[in-house]
């Protein structure tokens, strides 16, 4: 194992985000806000052939997410992203580990909103026309489509509040290196010690 | 201000079929409620 300041290498940069997940977090971003403006757009007055974009970045989004579940289990340290006991300890004491506990619930909150999207969203194909299936409206009763589409509409509209907080905070210039590293996957050195706590988040330690 | 959107069924009876769009201005006031209240905080508690 090996220091903070050897991960930091020559350059004085910290490894946060590898580029591959710069990729996924960039694409989950472009097909999240698709998804919102071909679900919602129609809804508020602004008319176009919607469904297409809808289902298809759907897919793409699935992907993404399926992608993204199975290198966090299989290549990363998923504990870095579930709230422990030092959380709550540590709360208010300034330094956090990778990821503070709000970042962690906020995850946990938009993995359940995005998942059940996603599930919902799945059995939905089969009400559509596409060039790979014809409909079939009869999987379920007219109350289990309700049930489905209400739960599809719920994560909707609900994950337009938590786009609204993520966005909020990556404008908040103190979270501006947060920011910075979703771009560039690095952050200073400075602001590596300013913000975390070395025994519980070891760049170098990441896979 | 409904819960769900409702259709009638061929055979009569009122089945849900979404939730209701009308909710979805409480989402985003809820999303402007959380970026005021956490602005507000930030403002009062000074940072560390």
């Amino acid at each position: 194992m090996s220091s903070p300041n050897s991960a930091a290498g020559s350059t004085g940069h910290i490894q946060r985000h590898k580029l591959l997940d710069r990729i996924y977090h960039w694409v989950m971003a472009a097909c999240i806000l698709t998804l919102m403006a071909t679900a919602f757009l129609p809804i508020i007055g602004w008319k176009f052939e919607w469904l297409a974009i809808h289902w298809v970045s759907g897919l793409l989004l699935t992907a993404a997410v399926a992608f993204h579940i199975i290198r966090s289990l299989l290549f990363q340290k998923i504990m870095n992203m579930v709230p422990d006991g030092q959380d709550i300890a540590k709360l208010g004491a300034g330094r956090t580990g990778k990821y503070s506990l709000a970042q962690k619930l906020y995850h946990l909150a938009v993995a359940v909103l995005v998942l059940s999207a996603i599930g919902s969203g799945l059995v939905m194909l089969r009400k559509i026309d596409t060039p790979f299936w014809k409909q079939d409206a009869y999987w379920f009763s007219d109350h289990g489509w309700g049930i489905i589409y209400s739960l599809h509409d719920f994560a909707g509209m609900a994950l337009i509040t938590m786009v609204m907080i993520h966005i909020y905070f990556a404008l908040r210039p103190d979270e501006w290196h947060l920011t910075r590293s979703m771009f560039r996957g690095w952050m200073t050195r400075k602001e590596y010690q300013d913000h975390y706590d070395p025994k519980r988040w070891k760049p170098s330690d990441e896979a | 201000m409904e819960l769900f959107r409702y259709a009638t069924s061929v055979y009569g009876d009122k089945v849900i079929i979404g939730g209701s769009f009308e909710l979805l201005q409480w989402f985003v006031a809820a999303g402007v409620a959380a970026i005021v209240a956490h602005a507000i905080f930030k403002w009062v508690v000074p940072s560390r």
